[in-house]
């Protein structure tokens, strides 16, 4: 499903943001990716959405390599992976359904399947009462959850959620990581990437732990074969 | 239709914005569709005046029928000549007599003898005209060469002068709608920029997340060709009943309407394609 091979990540200024990195994720698995901030989490995803390339290295998606990737199909690669982005990106101006409805009008559903579509994700995150409203409307953790739907809408095979607890109280960061489990029940790949370690404690996921950009520990895969 | 309606929520959340760029486009619009107008009449009037017979020489008594058939050939071979009419003492005399015919102490005076024979060379070209009396000029038999140069002459400047003031002035407007679409569009651009981030991140296409930049680009200098036109038509309507006695039988107004569709279809072809390059590069510049 993802692979990262000896990946390095130097930025311009010098700054070393991964150095030799290797896992490989295989389909329907649930991994933890933990580590302090700056231990190269976020560059992580940032590589896998083809925001940034790599300095060394081969990452591949779903046996895609990343490098091979021509800029006009970036688009298509960022359709196959759901992002829980850090700080939301949650369109303001929008309603609940209408962030909702966008990953899937990109995709060039009709109204009737993104009706339906929406429906599902709304029941799935516990938002059906939350439509209509608007994200200034809505807490901390129910804006989490409308992201979570928004990237799930696609139905992605891999689904990255960088710090999906981030902004959250210990009981709705629960709630959150409870309805990430059941995603990856469904059969998703899940990558929650956090540093809140105690958190994820005891949930039988694949644990990475990042320091400094550089592989500290990997639990091992525990890849449905 | 969902681009469209998303173009049409972008206007109407910067109304300020978006009727500045349509005030502009319409004003250069007006400005191109006055000075096209005022080229297709100038062009209409010059015309008029290459159509009527331009060049006349007067012949001395002693003018044989070999010499005019002479002067007559080398005008011919010399030059492009719609006609060349030769008028004889009793035909001037006709000509006199209808001219005066409310005058009887003009007509009893005049007999055929006291007039000048002539010839009456109509050109195709107006340049040609010149040539053609320095031909008249240059014969000895000829008394007298009469050519309407001043009205020709004036005629052309102000046809050059209406063809390059427009083309500059047009174009200085055309270029001052482009950067304002593109100033007014990059803005609403970079206001617009996490939302672009995120369809970006989302997997949208390019053409996703320009389209609807384009389709407002296009929308202004569209809507502004139009009322640029319709304004012009207005104003040429209006003025229509005072430039017809002001030209006095010169019969160019009122304009036909197929010429106005003509005018139209060619702005709205210019108003597209500016419309499209301003928000292409608006967004090719801001999108980066």
């Amino acid at each position: 499903m993802l692979i990262f091979d000896k990946v390095t990540k130097t930025f311009g200024n010098g700054t070393k943001a991964l150095g030799d990195i290797s896992f490989e994720i295989g389909s329907g698995e649930l991994v933890v990716l933990s580590g302090p901030s700056g231990a190269g989490k976020t560059t992580i995803a940032k590589l896998l959405l083809k925001e940034i390339e790599p300095t060394l290295g081969i990452i591949k998606v779903d046996s895609d390599n990343l490098k091979k990737i021509s800029p006009k199909n970036i688009a298509l690669l960022r359709r196959k992976i759901g992002v829980v982005f850090q700080d939301f990106k949650i369109l303001m101006d929008r309603t609940v359904a209408e962030n909702i409805d966008l990953a899937l009008d990109i995709l060039g559903f009709d109204d009737k399947v993104i009706l339906k579509r929406r429906q599902e994700l709304l029941n799935l995150t516990g938002l059906t009462d939350k439509e209509n409203d608007f994200p200034i409307q809505l807490s901390g953790g129910q804006l989490q959850r409308v992201v979570i739907a928004r990237a799930l809408a696609t139905e992605p095979k891999l689904l990255f959620a960088d710090e999906p607890t981030g902004n959250l109280d210990p009981e709705t960061a629960k709630g959150v990581i409870k309805l990430l489990q059941e995603i990856n029940k469904q059969g998703t790949t899940v990558i929650i990437s956090t540093h809140e370690t105690d958190l994820v404690k005891g949930m039988g996921a694949r644990s990475i732990e990042l320091k400094d950009g550089k592989l500290l520990k990997d639990s091992g895969s525990k890849a449905k074969k | 239709m969902k681009k469209l309606t998303l173009t049409l929520q972008h206007i109407r959340r910067a109304p300020y914005q978006s009727l500045a760029a349509i005030i502009m486009t319409t004003v250069t619009f007006l400005i191109v569709s006055i000075f096209t107008l005022a080229a297709i009449g100038t062009h209409t009037l010059l015309t008029y005046f290459e159509s009527r017979p331009q060049v006349t020489a007067f012949f001395l008594d002693s003018t044989t029928s070999d010499q005019l058939n002479s002067l007559q050939s080398e005008i011919e071979n010399s030059f492009s000549t719609d006609s060349i009419i030769y008028i004889g003492k009793e035909e001037a005399l006709t000509i006199y007599q209808d001219q005066n015919a409310d005058n009887p102490l003009l007509l009893e005076m005049v007999t055929a003898d006291i007039l000048p024979a002539s010839l009456e060379v109509s050109a195709k070209s107006v340049t040609d005209l010149e040539g053609i009396a320095q031909i008249m000029e240059g014969a000895e038999y000829v008394e007298e060469v009469i050519y309407q140069k001043d009205i020709i002459d004036t005629i052309k400047v102000w046809v050059n002068g209406v063809r390059w003031g427009g083309i500059a002035l047009s174009g200085l407007l055309l270029f001052a709608s482009l950067t304002t679409i593109i100033i007014i569009l990059g803005l609403k651009f970079t206001a617009r920029k996490l939302e672009i981030n995120t369809l970006s991140l989302l997997g949208a296409s390019p053409w996703y997340i320009r389209g609807p930049f384009v389709i407002e680009g296009v929308i202004y200098s569209v809507l502004g060709a139009f009322l640029g036109w319709g304004l012009s038509y207005l104003t040429l309507l209006y003025l229509t009943p005072n430039l017809v006695e002001f030209l006095q039988g010169i019969t160019i107004l009122p304009v036909p309407y197929w010429v106005m569709l003509v005018v139209l279809a060619g702005e709205l072809l210019l108003g597209l394609i500016l419309g499209s390059f301003a928000s292409l590069i608006a967004t090719r510049r801001y999108g980066r």
